[in-house]
């Protein structure tokens, strides 16, 4: 079984508004599967429909196989929720909240201690697992939210926005965390920042005011949504007529010339790639090159060409 | 079971890390040793009626009228403290069934009442040195007081459920009981006996009365199981109202 959690035209309504619109995407086993999409495009509603926190108004929702209706508490049994805001008792030890959540999960006794040491390891909470949650600060909070996703040792792990609010240090010993946890678990990983998602995920499904706009492989994601090949030369030198005659070769194209330091950077934004093209060109002609590399689109140029692009994402209301 | 016995546990351990449970048992025990000592005090002066009349009878009615307004303020938190912390979604995903975090709730604040209300076993001892030995009634008066507490709690457990604030669930639940206690008034103002017998029986003072009186009918207890029953039945459907499509 590899698909791990698979959701069929899933939409849910609230008064007046329509959160999640016909959601559909998987997860397979052993992804990192980014979630992304800006505040409010319905990111959590899924999660929380995933999770069986919330019904979905229509659709539905298999996890490992099986549907999400048929499943009672056993449920939990396979997936680990760190919500956007970790649930936590604030006036609860760290190793007595773990081995209460880990308690009312189902663990024995035996099995709470060996997954309790072992959270409390990986997720680097051995010093302050004597201290009370509310001296805590937001970073080893957001730890402790991980190790109560993760005490009961789930195939799935569903992670919300776990980076939100922490200083630069706290996310990434997220980040991190995130990685080594990826050899044993699933991981569903939402957030809104973009190069983080890129850095840790395998796949990325993105969602916009509750439609999901795309879920492919990161460099699939990238390639599809792509503004274009940008191809940027430097050369040695360069003569104005030599513009309609690169122009000519390369067929439709946009091709920028500035001089600068003595040297002429051209910037060629085309809908192909034209680099064996160009090269042959610069050769040709004997035009001196200097350099020559394409920009590969990251999420950020895709994902604004995908905000600016309101064509079927407009606001659902009934 | 066992899960919510951990839940229970978890309950105990935050009332009594909490300033607030010690605050009401102090005043709770202080107004209770207040009024025993002044009803000991008038019993001297009263030359008709036994021990049980002139001291206990009204001890139990005021602890009965005094849990009236302690147990909104200890059911308060029940469920909006989970709901402002996020952490009821964790009770939620957990094995606990809606049904058991419920119970777990409500034995919990039980507990804790029962705890306070373990304080004032020292007044029928004091009167057992003066040969007090009436203990029936004693015993079906804390029988009444341990029903009428559970009613309060499980009223006080559904208002905590459907807001997120203490204030309004403590002074909702402080409404809907003074509204059952005054129904006992209220019989007063109607001409028709079957009505006015049927207002008294809704509230909780006219059973509570019985059982002061030694009287243990059982449709006082079935009057208390139906007014938990409801009202836990009300908490259940408020927090499954989260999975309404």
């Amino acid at each position: 079984m590899n698909t791990v959690l698979s959701l069929y035209n899933v939409s849910k309504i609230y008064p007046g508004t329509q959160a999640l619109s016909e959601a559909s995407f998987c997860v397979q086993k052993g992804e990192v599967h980014g979630f992304l999409g800006p505040n409010g495009a319905g990111k959590t509603t899924t999660f929380n429909l995933i999770s069986g926190y919330l019904r979905p108004s229509s659709g539905n929702i298999e996890i490992l196989g099986k549907d999400l209706k048929s499943y009672g508490k056993e449920l939990y049994h396979n997936i680990g929720i760190l919500p956007e805001i970790p649930p936590l008792y604030p006036h609860m030890v760290v190793r007595d909240y773990l081995n209460f959540v880990a308690s009312i999960r189902g663990l024995n006794t035996k099995l709470r201690k060996q997954r309790l040491s072992y959270v409390l390891e990986k997720c680097g909470l051995g010093d302050v697992s004597h201290r009370l949650i509310k001296n805590l600060s937001k970073g080893y909070k957001q730890r402790v939210g991980m190790a109560q996703a993760l005490v009961h040792n789930p195939e799935f792990l569903i992670l919300d926005e776990p980076t939100a609010g922490l200083d630069p240090i706290a996310i990434m010993e997220v980040r991190k965390l995130i990685q080594e946890l990826k050899k044993d678990h699933t991981i569903l990983f939402s957030s809104h920042q973009l190069h983080e998602v890129e850095q840790i995920c395998s796949h990325i499904t993105i969602i916009q005011k509750g439609r999901i706009v795309s879920s492919e492989t990161l460099e699939k994601t990238k390639r599809i949504k792509s503004v274009g090949h940008n191809l940027k030369v430097e050369l040695a030198h360069w003569e104005d007529h030599y513009l309609n005659s690169l122009k000519s070769i390369l067929g439709s194209c946009e091709i920028l010339c500035e001089q600068k330091q003595g040297s002429t950077f051209l910037n060629i934004i085309s809908d192909r790639d034209c680099r064996s093209l160009v090269s042959n060109f610069v050769i040709t002609n004997n035009l001196g090159l200097l350099g020559l590399s394409e920009d590969t689109p990251n999420l950020e140029d895709v994902f604004g060409k995908m905000a600016q692009n309101e064509n079927g994402f407009q606001e659902q209301s009934i | 079971m066992k899960t919510m016995i951990f839940l229970v546990k978890k309950e105990l351990k935050d009332f009594f890390a909490s300033p607030l449970i010690y605050i009401l048992g102090g005043l709770f025990s202080l107004m209770m040793g207040w009024l025993f000592f002044n009803y000991l005090v008038n019993a001297q002066n009263l030359t008709q009626g036994s021990l049980t009349q002139k001291i206990l009878l009204p001890f139990f009615g005021n602890a009965n009228f005094i849990f009236l307004f302690l147990t909104p303020l200890i059911t308060m938190r029940a469920f909006t403290d989970e709901k402002k912390q996020g952490t009821l979604a964790l009770l939620v995903m957990s094995n606990l069934t809606d049904f058991q975090i419920i119970m777990g709730k409500v034995i919990s604040s039980f507990l804790v009442c029962l705890f306070m209300v373990s304080t004032t076993l020292i007044f029928p001892l004091i009167l057992s040195f003066s040969g007090y030995s009436d203990w029936g009634i004693v015993f079906t008066s804390y029988l009444g007081i341990v029903f009428s507490i559970l009613c309060y709690i499980s009223v006080g457990v559904f208002c905590s459920s459907i807001t997120e604030n203490h204030i309004v669930a403590s002074l909702l639940s402080f409404s809907i009981l003074l509204g059952t206690m005054l129904l006992v008034l209220s019989v007063n103002a109607t001409n028709n006996p079957l009505l006015g017998e049927m207002m008294a029986y809704m509230s909780v003072p006219y059973h509570f009365e019985s059982f002061l009186r030694g009287a243990l009918v059982n449709y006082h207890f079935i009057y208390y199981a139906c007014f938990i029953g409801f009202f836990i039945y009300l908490t259940h459907r408020a927090l499954g109202s989260r999975r309404w499509s």
